[in-house]
């Protein structure tokens, strides 16, 4: 059986809800299912990676023992060093695909390790399926898989054909179904494994670059490309202070405990530096799929759309009802986001009073 | 010192698309510099100045744009000769490439014309989002690689020193800040610069410059691969069906917001 590996991203030592449908789109077919953790310990994660189907857990570290900095590397995440340890455990498992997520983890991560095994890679996957499955088989023995991403500003869908030895997929946050858990039987869950896998320090030997500093990011709130629900200002919010009301209105969309929500922007309202270019939706900013996508005061650009089209649900809040996106949503309101957002807020706190 | 910057020319963002038979797009549409690459070539030409400033010569700084790409392509590194590019290169292919083989393509070209100082692309082109080129050129080169960097501080001495500080942008607005020592690639991200806008006489001086062709089939030979089976290929292009039908929600704004939340909670099931 082919092994296939997924690459685990954590955040604040909880693993982020966008793996599980990872996995599930890995565990199609028959392959044997790996974990990869990276720099933590991967027992935690046992009964939880378990139930969704990974069979084998595998802790990479970093041999550090020979090196005097291990301290600082144990630490801080430096993605040349932990490209090579992942390369390092796929050639010792004999691993055949790695799925990563296409965030800004695996974007670092998933290019260097096909780089280094000059293996083919696919980013921003909305599916990916074995090849033989598929009516582009004319061979059975051919081996192969096809990806679906989108292309041109997400006006077309794909199928990418991939081959080679061994396959690298990133994969979209949000878009695939996590499959059911199940529940796991005492013996079940005796039989994953969890290994330590220590890599080589290969980077300590490169002297032509070195990580000085890690700045950490603002990780207290909920990551845009994996919020369940998004609701974005753009030009019509005229500041960033304004921007408060939309925050508002998330945290009490955040406060039923349902749903991660978060405050997106379209590009305008970066550029006017109201909000940081991180919260930017569209196609150059975070290419989104939330369940549900709240537009207030934005046009509906294609630059927007190629960023939030692939949501759930849209709702449009705008004066203008002949803006493209009153016109390509499920739900539009003609009227001034200023009275409606603050009414919404309300009527989201009194519905969860109630419940 | 040879700064290249890889360019690439990609359909337009605004324009509408047409799928052409089973995996191709009608090309009859605007195609441009790939918007990221316009950082790539502003922060190329822009320590080109301050090098010169700086009392180097300026036939000792030559910064050249590289593209792969059809015929069409060479309007795209006239675009970035137009920024400020010395010269140009275009690597034409009438098929499209996928990542590896732009990436040895690139390295070829490169190579042939000269030892890279430092090697620019954009961090994505928008058109495919493969998000892995500079990576490929980097490993082929045996260069370091720092992608989505977001500020780029040369040595005060570079010429002597060889070093640069880069700021890569990471998760939640965070930054990994990298010491590198030259020969290296970097991916520019948005942020790293305000791009150059060319003037006229700007343009008429960039007609005068010249773009070398070069043949994709003569730098990459299929046979000398080492993993020739590693390959992308797209092999069916559908248009992305559109079919929202839109509702409106009217009433006054207190009827409008209960109404929301009772869609939120009954068909989105998010509260
Ligand atoms: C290469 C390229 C890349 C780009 N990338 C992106 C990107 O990643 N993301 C992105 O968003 N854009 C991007 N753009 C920009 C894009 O073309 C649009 O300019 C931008 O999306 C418009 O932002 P907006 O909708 O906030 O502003 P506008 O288009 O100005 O729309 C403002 C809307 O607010 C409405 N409005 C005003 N007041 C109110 C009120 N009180 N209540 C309710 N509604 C109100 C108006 O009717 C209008 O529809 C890109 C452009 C290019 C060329």
């Amino acid at each position: 059986m082919k092994k296939r590996a997924v690459i685990i991203e954590t955040k604040n030592g909880v693993i982020k809800d966008a793996n599980f449908g990872m996995i599930a789109c890995a565990s199609k077919g028959d392959n044997t299912l790996y974990a990869f953790i990276i720099n933590q310990s991967g027992e935690i994660f046992k009964k939880e990676l378990g139930s969704y189907g990974i069979e084998h857990i595998v802790d990479i570290c970093i041999d550090s023992d020979n090196h005097e900095n291990n301290e600082k590397y144990e630490k801080s995440f430096n993605p040349i060093l932990f490209s090579d340890a992942v390369v390092q455990a796929i050639k010792d498992y004999e691993i055949s695909s790695i799925f990563g997520l296409t965030t800004p983890m695996g974007k670092e991560i998933l290019p260097r390790v096909a780089a280094e095994l000059e293996a083919p890679l696919v980013m921003d996957c909305l599916d990916v399926v074995k090849g033989f499955e598929s009516s582009f088989n004319s061979d059975s023995n051919l081996d192969f898989d096809l990806a679906k991403t989108s292309l041109y500003s997400g006006k077309t869908i794909a199928t990418v054909k991939v081959t080679g030895d061994i396959r690298l997929f990133g994969i979209r946050p949000n878009v695939i179904e996590p499959s059911s858990k199940i529940d796991l039987s005492q013996e079940q869950l005796s039989n994953i494994t969890v290994e330590k896998f220590v890599a080589k320090n290969r980077y300590a030997e490169q002297s032509n670059i070195k990580l000085i500093e890690s700045r950490q990011g603002d990780l207290s709130g909920n990551d845009l490309v994996a919020a369940d629900v998004i609701i974005s200002g753009g030009r019509a919010m005229k500041s960033g202070e304004n921007f408060k009301i939309l925050n508002e209105c998330a945290n009490s969309i955040e406060n039923f405990g349902i749903s991660s929500t978060t405050v997106g922007a379209s590009r305008v309202a970066v550029d006017l530096g109201w909000v940081p270019y991180r919260m930017q939706v569209g196609q150059t900013g975070e290419k989104v799929s939330p369940k549900v996508y709240i537009a207030c005061g934005i046009s509906g650009s294609i630059q927007h759309f190629a960023g939030m089209k692939m949501s759930g649900m849209i709702i449009a809040i705008n004066e203008n009802i002949n803006a493209a996106i009153m016109s390509n949503c499920d739900y539009f309101v003609e009227a001034d986001l200023f009275e409606i957002v603050p009414q919404l807020t309300k009527e989201l706190q009194k519905e969860r009073q109630k419940s | 010192m040879k700064i290249f910057v890889c360019v690439k020319h990609v359909p337009d963002s605004a324009a509408t698309i047409v799928v052409r038979g089973d995996n191709q797009i009608d090309e009859k549409i605007t195609f441009l510099l790939n918007p990221y690459d316009e950082y790539a070539v502003t922060e190329a030409v822009k320590l080109k100045k301050s090098l010169l400033q700086g009392h180097s010569s300026s036939n000792q700084i030559e910064v050249i744009a590289i593209s792969v790409g059809n015929n069409d392509a060479t309007k795209t590194v006239r675009s970035a000769m137009e920024m400020g590019a010395d010269r140009g290169i275009l690597i034409k292919s009438d098929l499209p490439q996928d990542s590896i083989s732009t990436a040895k393509a690139l390295k070829a070209a490169i190579e042939q014309d000269g030892n890279p100082d430092i090697i620019f692309t954009g961090r994505e082109s928008i058109d495919m989002v493969g998000m892995q080129t500079m990576f490929r050129l980097g490993l082929y080169f045996g260069f370091p690689v720092v992608n989505n960097i977001v500020k780029f501080t040369p040595d005060s001495d570079l010429l002597a020193n060889r070093r640069v500080v880069v700021e890569a942008l990471t998760e939640a607005g965070g930054r990994d800040i990298y010491d590198i020592t030259l020969p290296c690639v970097l991916g520019a991200g948005r942020g790293l610069n305000t791009p150059i806008y060319p003037t006229f006489p700007d343009v008429v001086k960039a007609r005068k410059r010249e773009i070398k062709i070069v043949g994709f089939d003569d730098l990459v030979k299929i046979e000398n691969q080492s993993q020739p089976s590693s390959k992308t290929e797209i092999i069916k292009l559908e248009m992305f069906a559109e079919k929202r039908i839109p509702k409106e929600i009217k009433g006054s704004s207190s009827e409008i917001a209960k109404e929301i939340v009772k869609i939120l909670k009954e068909e989105a099931k998010v509260i």
